[in-house]
Formats: C-alpha cells, structure tokens, sequence
C-alpha cells in the first residue's frame, strides 16, 4: 500500500472513530450524566415512582421473621405540659428477632440479605391524640451480655430528637421473657442459659424503675407490653392551662400492712381504673374501677391477702381529654 | 460452569434530574437528619457525615438506617433496574439486593447531600465475554441450552462474585 492510500484509509477509520463518541453521548443520556440539552428521558418502562414513606412507618414491623405475637403500646407524655399525652411525637423503636438478631447490613462488602426482607423488627409511628403509639411485632429474644430490651428513639414532630432510651421487661418465674424463651415450639432456642438479667445488664444495672415495662399475656394467645415514656416535648404555651390533668401521688403508708391510700387528683369527672400487677407484670388485681369526681380522691386499697412483695399499681384516669396512665410501685410488708 | 454476580452503583445527588433520584434524594437527607441525632453530639454536632464518622466509629449504621427511607422507592423497581438493559435493550438488569451508601452529606447544606445505590444481580451463569459484554443466563441450575443476556461492560458495572 502506497502511503498516500494508507493515509486516506487511515482518515476513514478517522472518521468512523469520531462517530463513536456522539454515540456514547446519547447512550449516556439515558444513564446518570444526563446532559443539559438531552431529550426528556422517557423512564423506558420503568415504575412510575410515588412518594412514600420511609418503609418504617408502618404498625407492623414482623417482615419476614417469626416468633410469638407481640403489641407493644407505648404512650408519650410531655414532662413540659404537667405530663399530658403528647401527641404527634415521632416514635421509632428497633429490637433483635427470636434469635437475637437486628435487621442490618451484614459484616461483609455485599448485603446478603433481600431487599424486601431487611428492614424487619424497625417501626416508626407518630402518637395519636392520646400520646400513644402501637406496633405489632414478635417476642424479642436476646443476644449474650443483655438482658431482653427494646429500643426507642423518639423526636418531636419536625424530627428533633427528643428522647434515646430503652424498654425493660420483667424477669423471673413465670415473666413473660422466661415463658417466650422457652417456647421452642415457636422457635426460641436458647432457653434463660446464660441469659444476662437486669441486674448485671450494663444498660439497666443503675435501676429500671423508669424503663421497666409492664407485660400480660401468654404464648398461645401473644404478649402485650405497655409502657409510658416521659419526655421533655414543647412547653405549654402562654394561654394555655397549666393545670395537669391528673396527679397520681405515692400511697402511704408504705410499706403497707393492712390496707393503704393512694392520693389522686384529678380536674374534671373521670373514669377510674386501677389495676394491681406483680413485677412478673402479671395482672393480679383490679380493685378499683369506677367515676370519681374532680379534686383530690384517696384511693383506699385492702390487703385482701395479697402476699408480701413489691407491686406496680397503674391507673388509668378516662375523662373528655383524653386517656391517662400512670404507675407507681408499692411495697407490701 | 463459572457463576458470577453483577453489581452496579448508582450515585444520586442534588444535580440527579430523575424524579425518582430526586424522591431517594429528599426522603435519605430527611431520614439522615432524624437518624445521624443517634450519634452526633447535641452541643456540638458535626457537621458533616465524614467528620462524624471519624469521630463515632457506630456512626457507620447510618448507611443502613438512611436506606431504609430508600427502600420503598428500591422495592417500586420491581427487581429490575431499567436504566441497565441488556444489548437488546428490552430486558433490564435484575437484582435481589442492594445497598445504600453515603458518600457524604452536611445537616446544614442538602446540596452536600450524595449517596450510592449498589444494584446486585441474583447469581448468574458467566457464559463468556463477548466483544466487551458479559454474556450471562440466569439460568443457573442448568447445565447446556441457556436463556441468555449480553450486558455491555461499562462504567459502574463490575463482577462482584466470582465462583468457578
């Protein structure tokens, strides 16, 4: 080949080759780098996106795991508006599955878990007009050097972080948490063998009498946790009442030895309950359950062969503004 | 029989013009704000998500906790990421998982705001590699006769698993 040829070849492949980038150009507008003049990308069969919400939001947050049905009702109040229900209040809450495992990246580079399966076991719910927000989800189990837990993160409605703190469960004989543990039928394996219980648990040691829980229930029919959470959510404003709602005040006397007093005060005719649990959180009693009027009530409760012990009395006062609990823990001689 | 699996990354940031890219965009930066209060300091928090990871190593739980707000928008695709055809261009790129990643993000700029989506193909049978594409089947419990894709070697597009 004579080198003028070679040269007019060589300006053909020349000009082929400046064909090549136009065409990577337009094969990049339909990737990430869409250019300032590209065609509107049609999303060539794609989904035609929606917005939703974070795949928290949800009440109920099993996914794909299994285990022994759970509620968990947690109810907010604001320790700035004398402990009314604080409604609006974004609560999130994340706890291990029956095996004490958490919905999470695995340790290594490539997630090995599904997409649609990963996020089990996190809810996030916004407390209703009574403060309170409700999950379904299964029975925790546990995980070696923690006693059974649920954690909570809760912020106010524009998302600021108000509160990080942790649910406790009550243990011994016949608590739930042993129960639950020794269902193998329901597949929880590990028993209460090496189990890390309160006392010795690094998060609940210095006391557990602000995070423990109260749980009824049974394997066959699910457990039922409920607890109360104070934070420090908008203060009252100028014109608005700063009266509480209620009041619930230690009985006395207490230790108590025949019969003690339960001081309430309530501002409007309610509806009363008080229901007597032991610290298994096993329902032992409800010996009060009637209207009072507004002002400061003595709650006077008998003995009725109650056998000594500590005990959590929890009452829950019903009137036009809403639904109150609250608990106190009594010491029977 | 050589199975492999693909992953592609996508990055998503405030110049991404996709609606969907924009919602991921908007929902991960709302979800950080919420999430990165776990870790960060309340009197003196760190601004960005780097220097906040530097100085609480636990702050790495943010990559999965802010894909959670991605999820619902991951799960809309179907399985099926439609900006990666194949060279026929009418079947899309398949995955079972994902994975999110922050590349960076400020809690006082949204335009700091940038993450990664990686895309994991389920696993598929490496047939060759053919005038610079992968020619897989997903056909991975047969032995001969394969369904095939030819997916084009391009950027952000790599053999993640390799077993022979």
């Amino acid at each position: 080949m004579e080198r003028k040829d070679f040269l007019k070849n060589s300006i053909g492949f020349l000009g082929l080759a400046v064909a090549v980038p136009s065409l990577l150009k337009a094969k990049d507008m339909n990737g990430e780098n869409a250019l300032a003049c590209s065609v509107t990308n049609s999303e060539t069969a794609g989904p035609f996106p929606t917005i939703t919400p974070a795949s928290l939001v949800r009440t109920n947050m099993i996914g794909d795991r299994t285990g022994i049905p759970f509620t968990i009702n947690i109810n907010i109040n604001n320790t700035n508006a004398n402990c009314a229900a604080l409604q609006g209040a974004i609560v999130d809450i994340w706890h291990c599955d029956k095996d004490g495992y958490y919905s999470q990246y695995g340790g290594t580079a490539m997630q090995t878990v599904n997409y649609t399966t990963n996020t089990f076991l996190r809810g996030r719910q916004t407390t209703d007009t009574n403060g309170l927000a409700s999950f379904t989800s299964i029975f925790p189990g546990w995980y070696s050097g923690r006693a059974t837990h649920i954690h909570v993160h809760i912020y106010n409605a524009a998302g600021t972080s108000l509160l990080v703190t942790q649910i406790a469960f009550p243990e011994g004989a016949g608590s739930a948490v042993v129960l639950a543990n020794a269902s193998t039928a329901n597949g929880y394996t590990k028993g209460m063998t090496g189990y890390t219980y309160n006392a010795s648990d690094n998060v609940f040691s210095d006391g557990v009498t602000n995070e423990m829980s109260t749980i009824t229930g049974s394997v066959a029919d699910g457990f039922v946790l409920n607890h109360t959470i104070y934070v420090a959510g908008p203060t009252l404003g100028i014109d608005e009442a700063s009266q509480p709602v209620f009041g619930l005040g230690q009985n006395y006397p207490n230790p108590m030895k025949n019969s003690t007093t339960i001081p309430l005060t309530i501002n409007s005719d309610s509806k009363v309950t008080l229901q007597l649990f032991d610290l298994m959180g096993r329902l032992i009693a409800t010996p009060i359950n009637t209207t009072l009027s507004y002002g400061t009530n003595s709650l006077v409760l008998d003995r009725n062969g109650l056998s000594s012990g500590y005990y959590i009395y929890k009452v829950k006062v019903v009137n036009a503004n809403g639904t109150f609990e609250q608990s106190k823990k009594m010491l029977v001689e | 029989m050589t199975k492999i699996r693909l992953a592609y990354r996508m990055v998503i940031d405030s110049a991404s013009t996709f609606v969907w890219d924009k919602y991921i965009f908007e929902d991960t930066y709302k979800e950080y704000l919420m999430q990165q209060q776990l870790f960060n300091s309340k009197e003196n928090p760190k601004l960005t998500f780097r220097e906040l990871l530097s100085e609480n190593e636990k702050a790495n739980q943010l990559h999965f906790l802010v894909s959670m707000a991605a999820n619902s928008y991951v799960v809309q695709l179907k399985g099926h990421f439609h900006r990666v055809s194949d060279v026929l261009g009418n079947h899309y790129f398949p995955f079972t998982n994902y994975e999110l990643d922050i590349v960076n993000t400020d809690i006082t700029d949204i335009t700091k705001h940038k993450i990664g989506i990686t895309f994991y193909s389920p696993m598929l049978v490496l047939l060759d590699t053919i005038n610079h594409q992968y020619l897989v089947s997903t056909e991975v419990e047969k032995d001969n006769g394969f369904q095939t894709l030819a997916f084009a070697m391009q950027p952000n597009l790599a053999i993640c698993y390799y077993e022979k």
